[in-house]
């Protein structure tokens, strides 16, 4: 049962080449829009620029759980080799100098950690997992991952205005303009 | 973004050195050269314990320019095989930095000696087994004709007996003797520089593409080749200066810090002539974030090769094997061990993480002059330990002889950076600074990371 109520999510412009789409991209950013997207078939190359967008902040979170997997796995081996259970093997000291037998599992869940840090960090930046997205409401939005491109400018962007935002896509070269709503 | 460059932009024969600019740098290259090598070839006519203490520090000066030397070689190599386009822009200099191995193996002509039937004695110090030879050879057991049945004959040279194959000197046997050896890796190295440069040098008169793929195929037939000869290079040099010694890792560790070192040389040379005006709109931030994400990557490299080595020596603890690192992690010498740990890993690994340490062109250079820097320490690591086994009583404290043998080590370094720096100087002039027929410059020029 869908409700009748419809709230609008944004416009949508179709581009049919890469260079078409990286163009309209830095026109849209130089027209000073934040809450938009594009969407394409395969990364293209140099679009962060295009698209104006600083640099993420994901590296430092990754650099957080690296240092975090180091200490683990060092403290986890100092600890219960050296300080609760000295733990006595061919001969080796059971002291601070038997680090180097502790490398390689510091070495691993540095990996690790910094991997899983990476990879649910930028799971939560993203959003993801969600059930649906109001662009799937459009039928022609299908064709992003197949030949076409897109870019979508959201109605919550301060920007926005319902006539100009769609003759300023039409300006840029897009093409099948449409309004998405989303079924509340 | 900035604008694109195509190459009907940029001059069609290139650019050379202003040479102007490094007029004093050459005179002071130039007087250190001639200065280093009367010096060093008046300590090796002298002979007596000088010399055997100063041919220590002459290889552990050779090691450090030839593995830089070699580095270069291997990116090249790499390069052309993997059909790169981003470094087309600063692939001259390496190009050119192969032909150094010329001066490097007329300068090492008085460390092997090739073709003498007897050796003078620093080669007998500096390699164990060639003074062991050289005293079979003059006192033959009785009942022996040849070399290696003198060495058969007693139980102490029993391991030199089963090593003869490999370890001796001269033309007989089946596989070439140390010296000859040493002719050929150098041979082999340069003849694989050559042909790449000329590749390249044709390139710049006719701009045609095939050069290209010929250096893509030889460059993959020659990677086996360049990895045999710099592999057994650092087996024949370093590791058999303790003939007792063996690890099958070290070929592999000497290979690490080589191409580190030369990545760090390639990046201080480019920085230096950006700094000075040339390479205007061919060598961009771009370049120096992809090298430096090369020697942030082999900086890696070099401390898993490393502490793989050392680390199953370690656990293994088998005697003959440990005694490189009980030599090396004992006294004065743990404290640079333990050093090397940090200064060649953990300090330039956490400064290069940062993006902006690999575009900032100080930043990256510094980090490649201290790249350098830790590699020369390293290889003094590696060789210069074996002098006081060779020479010295362990058990004697430091005396005078100990302040002499720095300065030893210091003058072999100044001669050989001296002589390759008035070298490499020469080289840069003759050509231009960049592949200008290169197809694929366009592509390399506007290369985003």
């Amino acid at each position: 049962m869908s409700s009748p109520l419809k709230r609008v999510h944004g416009y949508l412009a179709e581009f049919s080449s890469t260079q078409e789409v990286f163009h309209a991209a830095e026109q849209v950013r130089d027209a000073g829009y934040s809450s938009w997207d594009v969407h394409s078939p395969f990364p293209v190359h140099g679009m962060d620029e295009a698209m104006g967008m600083p640099r993420s902040i994901l590296p430092r979170f990754v650099l957080v759980g690296g240092i975090l997997g180091l200490s683990t796995a060092f403290l986890l081996q100092f600890l219960t080799q050296v300080v609760i259970y000295p733990t006595v093997v061919q001969a080796k000291p059971a002291n601070i100098y038997t680090i180097a037998a502790f490398f390689p599992v510091m070495f691993e869940l540095t990996i690790l950690f910094s991997a899983f840090t990476a990879l649910f960090t930028c799971l939560v930046m993203m959003k993801l997992p969600r059930l649906n997205h109001p662009l799937f409401n459009s039928a022609n939005f299908a064709k992003f991952s197949d030949d076409k491109f897109f870019i979508c400018i959201e109605a919550r962007d301060p920007k926005f205005s319902a006539e100009k935002t769609k003759s300023f896509l039409a300006d840029i070269g897009g093409s099948r303009i449409e309004l998405v709503e989303d079924e509340l | 973004m900035s604008h694109h460059i195509s190459v009907s932009d940029l001059p069609p024969e290139g650019e050379k050195l202003q040479l102007t600019k490094f007029t004093s740098w050459r005179s002071i290259l130039l007087l250190c050269a001639i200065a280093g090598v009367a010096a060093s070839l008046l300590l090796f006519l002298r002979g007596g314990e000088a010399a055997d203490a100063f041919a220590f520090s002459y290889l552990f000066a050779l090691e450090v320019f030839f593995t830089i030397t070699a580095g270069a070689t291997f990116w090249v190599l790499l390069h052309n095989a993997s059909n790169s386009s981003w470094g087309v822009a600063i692939r001259r200099i390496p190009e050119l930095m192969t032909q150094l191995f010329v001066p490097l193996l007329i300068l090492a002509l008085p460390l092997f000696m090739p073709f003498l039937p007897t050796k003078p004695s620093w080669m007998g110090h500096l390699w164990e087994w060639i003074g062991i030879h050289a005293q079979i050879m003059e006192h033959p057991p009785l009942g022996t004709s040849t070399l290696k049945e003198g060495l058969g004959a007693t139980h102490d040279t029993a391991l030199l007996y089963k090593k003869f194959p490999y370890l001796h000197n001269g033309i007989g046997g089946l596989i070439p003797g140390m010296d000859i050896r040493m002719i050929l890796f150098f041979g082999a190295l340069f003849f694989i520089g050559s042909k790449l440069l000329n590749y390249s040098l044709s390139q710049d008169r006719t701009g045609d593409v095939q050069p290209t793929y010929s250096a893509r195929r030889f460059s993959c037939g020659m990677l086996p080749i360049f990895a045999v000869c710099s592999t057994f290079a650092a087996i024949d040099w370093v590791m058999s200066m303790n003939y007792l010694w063996f690890s099958t890792m070290f070929g592999v560790n000497i290979f690490a810090g080589s191409a580190l070192a030369s990545m760090a040389l390639i990046i201080l040379i480019v920085g230096t002539l950006v700094k000075t005006g040339h390479f205007k709109h061919i060598v961009t931030e771009e370049h120096f974030h992809l090298m430096g994400k090369l020697m942030h990557a082999f900086i890696i490299f070099w401390a898993y090769i490393a502490f793989s080595q050392f680390f199953l020596i370690w656990y293994a603890n088998i005697p003959e094997e440990t005694q490189f690192y009980a030599i090396r992690n004992t006294n004065g010498w743990w404290y640079l061990s333990l050093s090397l740990v940090f200064l060649h890993f953990l300090v330039p690994f956490a400064f290069m993480l940062k993006r902006d340490s690999k575009r900032n062109l100080n930043a990256v250079m510094g980090v490649a002059a201290f790249v350098i820097g830790v590699h020369i320490l390293e290889l003094y690591w590696m060789v210069i330990p074996e002098r006081g086994r060779a020479l010295y009583n362990y058990s004697t404290a430091p005396d005078a002889r100990f302040l002499r043998d720095l300065l030893f080590d210091a003058l072999a370094l100044v001669t050989f950076g001296s002589v390759y720096g008035f070298y490499l100087l020469r080289l840069l002039s003759k050509h231009s600074l960049y592949p200008c027929g290169d197809p694929r410059l366009e592509e390399s020029v506007n290369v985003v990371s």
